[in-house]
């Protein structure tokens, strides 16, 4: 009796760590009605000197028209000269590429930009991530949901090089669904979930580990972590709410790989602070 | 952060020029519904001071300068509780319904676009005017620095400015 006793005390201690996290909305953004969401600049989403990574599940129901794009992600307002880096999903002439543009001062002078060509299949989500490092690279993974754990990335096309060695300490807003504020009409048609901002270059390998889990407070070089899982809070723990532009929508619509049947372990830094670790 | 009070608009940018079109305003196709979907955030009741320009006799037949414009916006959202979006052309997107005269009292210029936003610090809007020069945009409310800007066509069109 007093083994069964132990047993069901044990149980209900050890409970807690069986996190499993079911996520439930991702953030729906409507082009025709112009819908992003944006953050005051803060200097912690400058990488400046530093490496850096976009990373994000996108879901496109439809893809962008020629000479139009879709906005990931970014940092940047050209109209106050303040053009860090933008990340989009562009139509340059009929055909569709994910988009880098670089930026080392501000300025249209020290533009640079590096494509490859990918089409999205449209009501599906990927996991995209675009790699830059200071020497003028980038790189450019996507991971297909296929509703199993663990996607894999596999890097589009071949490194790309040109980009500048270092990136612009501006002032210009962070933006979800939106590459530039100065690029307004270019907003995503579609649904965003689980975008971060990393200062370091991640692997194929370290965006496979982590492409469902939310990474939470106290992650190396993890600047940003935006789940839109019905909440504009960042994840990572630098108070970096963000502003919901045009009244965009949360929408019970997420990737099934994050909802496999294997549990996705969070790291929930209220839990683990109960339990003293 | 802070850059004039609702009823106070910003004033760092001079009322922008309207009237003459340029075509930079491309729109994609609208995405389908997928699930049932829910506010992102709620509004935030901000006080607001009485409008001087709608409702009464005089009404001008647009809203031509952004200071027309937030003035009918801060009525709208004194009964509301929201600023209402307009897309160019006095066209309406997904989220709202009526007509932008039924809200606004009246029409707005047509290459005048109202985008709207909700943040940690309240609620608020920006008026964007497209004119010859380029675009003008100057923003109200607790995020109204982020969203005053204007953008100049440059005189060699670049596909990344």
């Amino acid at each position: 009796m007093k083994k069964l006793l132990a047993f069901i005390v044990l149980s209900l201690m050890l409970a807690p760590y069986a996190v499993f996290a079911t996520f439930v909305d991702s953030a729906h953004m409507v082009r025709t009605s112009t819908q992003y969401f944006s953050r005051a600049s803060d200097s912690v989403l400058n990488p400046g000197s530093n490496n850096f990574t976009l990373e994000g599940w996108y879901y496109f129901p439809t893809t962008p028209s020629s000479g139009t794009n879709y906005g990931l992600a970014g940092k940047s307002d050209a109209a106050t000269t303040n053009r860090e880096y933008r990340w989009s999903l562009a139509n340059n002439g009929g055909t569709l590429q994910l988009e880098l543009v670089q930026n080392s001062d501000g300025s249209s002078g020290t533009n640079t930009s590096v494509d490859v060509n990918w089409t999205p299949q449209t009501n599906t989500w990927f996991h995209l991530a675009v790699v830059y490092t200071t020497a003028g690279n980038a790189a450019f993974y996507v991971a297909t949901d296929t509703g199993a754990i663990n996607p894999t990335h596999v890097q589009v096309g071949t490194t790309q090089s040109g980009l500048n060695t270092s990136t612009f300490n501006g002032t210009g807003p962070w933006l979800i669904g939106l590459r530039s504020l100065d690029d307004s009409t270019n907003t995503i048609n579609g649904d965003a979930f689980l975008v971060r901002m990393w200062s370091m270059s991640r692997s194929a390998a370290q965006l496979n580990s982590a492409v469902c889990t939310l990474q939470g407070t106290g992650v190396a070089n993890l600047n940003g972590e935006w789940s839109l899982d019905n909440t504009l809070n960042d994840d990572a723990g630098n108070n970096l709410t963000l502003t919901n532009v045009n009244s965009a929508t949360f929408t019970a619509n997420v990737p099934g790989s994050c909802n496999a049947t294997a549990p996705v372990t969070t790291r929930n830094p209220a839990i683990t602070t109960f339990f003293g670790f | 952060m802070v850059v004039g009070g609702l009823g106070a608009p910003a004033k760092s940018l001079p009322p922008a020029p309207v009237g003459i079109t340029v075509p930079i305003i491309t729109t994609g196709s609208s995405a389908s519904p997928i699930s049932v979907t829910k506010p992102v955030s709620k509004p935030k009741p901000v006080p607001k001071p009485a409008p001087k320009h709608i409702g009464g006799i005089g009404l001008p037949v647009t809203l031509n300068t952004p200071q027309d414009i937030a003035a009918a916006e801060v009525a709208y959202h004194s009964i509301h509780g929201t600023y209402f979006q307009v897309l160019k052309g006095n066209l309406l997107p997904q989220h709202e319904s009526g007509s932008v005269k039924a809200a606004l009292g009246t029409n707005i210029d047509t290459n005048t676009i109202i985008n709207t936003y909700s943040g940690p610090y309240g609620d608020g809007f920006q008026v964007i005017t497209i004119d010859s020069l380029g675009t003008h945009a100057v923003g109200y409310g607790p995020e109204a620095k982020t969203f005053t800007y204007e953008s100049l066509i440059p005189k060699s069109a670049t596909s990344t400015p």
